[in-house]
């Protein structure tokens, strides 16, 4: 997949978030892999993975920690949304209760991340259109109501998986492009490239923060 | 999916910030003295614990999650947590029998999988280094052999020519 250390200009980290078995690993599997993971066991504590993706024309390395939906787990998780630039709050539109439980993830979400992270609300298993028991309507005032990107989407047939993510990162590039994300300052879930050792000659710095950021400094 | 430096950073670099093991430690204290300890809030701390970039915290870690595996229901977890830690402090032999039971429950759990791959790695380089120290010894002790008979070798050519 990668060809060099340096093949991307950013790096944005990502969380998954939502109550248990409504499908995290499964988007991110379906993410990465391109996969449907039939019978995926309970996340232990946080999952990770990446993939890089391209967005007007830059390529970003999306870092993306997937965590555990179990109760037991909840404290140990929200650790994982400092610094993240995108939160994916999942629900399952066939299990109401996982609906209703949105507005307590929406409160660690806010309380926990930055102003600036971008929060997508995803209707996962989009498939069992038969078994619904949350409408898109609702689902998207919801949405609206509280500042949210919207899709449904379906890990098992890939349905809008992708669309998330990257929908997503546009967003949080556009954010960046219009200078509401300092690149210099912690926790905002994005880090820019070294240009150094060569690995991407045609990398184009937005804006004149281009080269101070040292590289090796983890968000995460 | 990712490569061995990749999961080791994500995996086993994802230390906590120090703020936060003490929070977790007050809380755990309180908790402790008003008798209202949960085996939740063991696995909390422990968690905090592990995730430390301290080794005397892992240590204390370990021993904590250690006591909940023997009794608790949800030994997967623990015992995936104890391999973290143990391949924290490079007791990568532990660290392995934790891994394997988690496999043993779960063959196709991914996230043991990596673990799993992380550790493996590290006993071979162990093995490895281990050959290559032996290796290097052998050759120490050949050259050894080699000086003496060379010294050897001088001082009888010398008494011949006195």
């Amino acid at each position: 997949m990668a060809s060099g250390p340096y093949n991307y200009s950013y790096i944005f980290k990502y969380i998954i978030i939502g109550d248990m078995g409504v499908g995290k690993s499964c988007l991110l599997h379906q993410f990465t892999e391109k996969k449907f993971m039939a019978d995926c066991p309970h996340t232990i504590g946080v999952e990770f993975g990446t993939r890089i993706v391209e967005v007007s024309g830059q390529k970003i390395k999306l870092q993306i920690w997937d965590t555990a939906g179990q109760e037991r787990f909840r404290a140990v998780t929200r650790s994982y949304y400092r610094g993240a630039a995108g939160a994916l709050m999942v629900y399952d539109i066939t299990r109401r209760s996982t609906y209703n439980h949105l507005s307590s993830w929406l409160t660690d979400a806010r309380n926990l991340t930055n102003p600036n992270t971008v929060i997508f609300l995803i209707g996962n298993k989009s498939d069992l259109d038969g078994q619904r028991d949350v409408t898109y309507e609702e689902a998207k005032t919801f949405a609206d109501e509280n500042g949210l990107l919207f899709l449904e989407a379906s890990a098992k047939t890939g349905d809008n998986v992708e669309d998330v993510f990257i929908e997503t990162a546009k967003k949080i590039y556009q954010n960046i492009q219009d200078g509401n994300v300092d690149l210099n300052a912690a926790d905002t879930g994005v880090q820019l490239k070294p240009s150094a050792s060569g690995g991407s000659g045609d990398r184009k710095p937005t804006g004149n923060q281009s080269s101070q950021q040292s590289g090796g400094k983890g968000c995460c | 999916m990712a490569d061995n430096s990749e999961l080791e950073k994500a995996i086993i670099g994802d230390f906590i910030p120090l703020a936060m093991i003490q929070a977790a430690e007050k809380e755990y204290k309180k908790k402790n003295e008003e008798g209202s300890l949960t085996d939740q809030d063991r696995f909390s701390y422990a968690w905090h614990l592990i995730k430390s970039r301290y080794k005397d915290d892992i240590k204390k870690g370990i021993s904590i999650m250690g006591e909940l595996c023997q009794d608790g229901t949800d030994q997967r977890d623990y015992l995936y947590f104890l391999a973290l830690a143990y391949y924290k402090l490079e007791e990568y032999s532990e660290a392995e029998q934790c891994i394997n039971r988690v496999l043993h429950m779960e063959p196709n759990n991914s996230q043991a999988k990596d673990l799993k791959k992380l550790v493996s790695g590290k006993i071979q380089q162990d093995n490895l280094i281990a050959a290559g120290v032996v290796g290097g010894a052998a050759l120490v002790g050949a050259a050894a052999v080699g000086t003496l008979a060379v010294i050897g070798g001088a001082i009888v050519a010398k008494l011949i020519s006195k």
